[in-house]
């Protein structure tokens, strides 16, 4: 599980988060929604150990998050897809494995491809792939990192509003086999409703934890949950944590 | 993407009809205005010159494309050399950088004198002085490419621990190579003004010093020839670069693509 106790994370003159507590259960999906500036982005690069905590500390299963990093438990998605464009899709999901000097899987990766629908695509450079089917191979050189924490920082923020709901089905297809525990942060409400098994209101300048939300919608998780009124009643739930009014900090 | 594409025949076409006219006019304008061949000699004039003495113009021409190979390889092989260590030793950059930006406002042909005293007349000097010039360009294209990896790719490559040596091999580098080749594109350009300078300072031979010696027995048509000659020295260089670019962006093809 990952432990993050009394986090404070400063720049030169800025302080992106502060106090942030927070525990994750292996497996868990956690969503993270907040506004521009929040400290979203901030706080998952120090889970993923690329930015030491000013104040506080994290723990992944006990461990340092450099040390989770040195072991590639680590699998990292953002925004941009950033896949080499000289390599082909199955290229680009194989080569961060061998980079993190793991053992070769080629056909790990194959099925992996395939089964979020790119069984026509493995030898396709990231030019002649869509926004959509680039954040699947995006995803799936993650995933086939065998990584156990996945920090995916608004990896469906570039996409319409349609492939985003088919990657979120998929995403929580692929990992539901998995012991993957997932930090996955959003501008989007919604979004974070309906694939979190809990989501975190992350708020203010510095920001820090506003509310917490147990999602417990049955598995799987289908789009007809979007009309959902319990569903429905979640994302206002959330809205108003988003919105409310500055509450006292403690 | 691909620099490549297919030659249409207007590629070929309007170039060669342009060509064609521009030989036309300078002919014409020796014949009409009956202007003295010493000092225009018409097209058919500088053919015959260049077509009787066939053996001097190759040798001056080797003369100066020797210069250029010696000269143009340690330019190039210290430019790149300094480039990476600019571009990815971060203390390198931050002392050596501004100095580098600097150095480009000077003309290097200004430190031709100051090398004449140092190495003498040979040909050290001259291949030294051809190093020089293509040097900077080289360094300064290599270090801003390597400055060009988008971030995402960066943490990406930190976040599994990735070595420096992956990282430039695998990541940089290939993103830098439409950088490093305009810098090379540069620098072969100015190899051969370099070999030129050079010869025009301490060369007994080469294009460069038949232009001096057409110059001081007005020998127009041999200037003319040489300068010809020189066109097709300098094309044939930068072609070769335009090839290897070629070839390597069908391996790396970086442009036209993401983030």
């Amino acid at each position: 599980m990952i432990r993050i106790e009394g986090v404070r994370v400063s720049f030169d003159s800025v302080t992106a988060v502060s106090g942030v507590d927070l525990d994750i259960d292996r497996g868990e999906f956690l969503t993270i929604v907040g506004p521009s500036g929040c400290g979203k982005t901030t706080l998952l690069h120090a889970v993923a150990g690329l930015q030491e905590p000013t104040e506080g500390r994290i723990g992944i299963d006990g461990e340092g998050p450099g040390r989770a990093r040195d072991a590639g438990r680590i699998g990292l998605v953002f925004q941009e897809h950033t896949l080499l464009p000289w390599k082909t899709a199955l290229g680009n999901v194989t080569f961060l494995r061998r980079i993190a000097g793991k053992p070769p899987d080629e056909s790990g990766a194959r099925a992996l491809l395939e089964s979020v629908g790119l069984s026509g695509f493995l030898d396709a450079y990231p030019r002649e792939l869509s926004g959509g089917m680039a954040q699947r191979v995006a995803i799936a050189r993650a995933v086939h990192l065998d990584a156990d924490v996945l920090l995916m920082d608004e990896p469906f923020g570039a996409l319409d509003e349609i492939t985003r709901d088919e990657l979120g089905v998929e995403l929580r297809e692929l990992l539901q086999e998995r012991e993957t525990t997932v930090l996955f942060v959003t501008h989007s409400v919604p979004e974070a409703v309906f694939l979190g098994d809990r989501c975190v209101v992350l708020r203010g300048a510095p920001g820090a934890v506003e509310a917490l939300f147990d999602l417990d919608f049955p598995a799987p998780r289908e789009t007809s949950l979007f009309t959902d009124s319990a569903f429905q009643e979640r994302v206002a739930d959330v809205r108003a944590a988003l919105y409310a009014e500055a509450s006292p900090r403690r | 993407m691909s620099t490549a594409r297919a030659l249409r025949s207007g590629d070929l076409l309007y170039p060669a009809a342009a060509f064609a006219v521009g030989i036309a006019l300078w002919w014409l304008l020796s014949i009409a205005l009956a202007i003295p061949s010493f000092l225009l000699p018409s097209p058919d004039e500088v053919a015959a010159q260049l077509a009787g003495n066939p053996r001097m113009y190759a040798v001056n021409a080797l003369a100066t494309v020797e210069k250029v190979v010696f000269g143009g390889a340690v330019g190039i092989l210290f430019g790149f050399g300094f480039g990476l260590l600019v571009g990815t030793v971060p203390f390198a950059r931050r002392a050596l950088y501004p100095y580098l930006v600097t150095v480009r406002v000077l003309p290097k042909i200004a430190i031709a004198p100051l090398l004449l005293i140092y190495l003498g007349t040979g040909f050290t000097t001259a291949v030294v002085f051809v190093a020089l010039v293509t040097f900077f360009p080289l360094v300064v294209s290599t270090a801003a490419g390597l400055a060009r990896t988008p971030e995402g790719h960066l943490d990406l490559l930190r976040s599994v621990n990735a070595g420096p040596v992956d990282t430039l091999l695998m990541v940089r580098l290939p993103y830098a190579l439409p950088d490093v080749f305009a810098g090379l594109k540069q620098s072969v350009t100015l190899a051969v003004v370099g070999a030129v300078v050079a010869e025009w300072v301490v060369a007994r031979r080469g294009l460069g010093y038949l232009i001096l010696l057409g110059m001081e027995n007005l020998r127009t048509d041999i200037m003319i020839a040489a300068l010809s000659v020189l066109v097709v020295v300098g094309l044939t260089f930068y072609g070769c670069v335009v090839l290897c670019q070629r070839a390597v962006d069908r391996r790396f093809p970086v442009t036209g693509t993401d983030s």
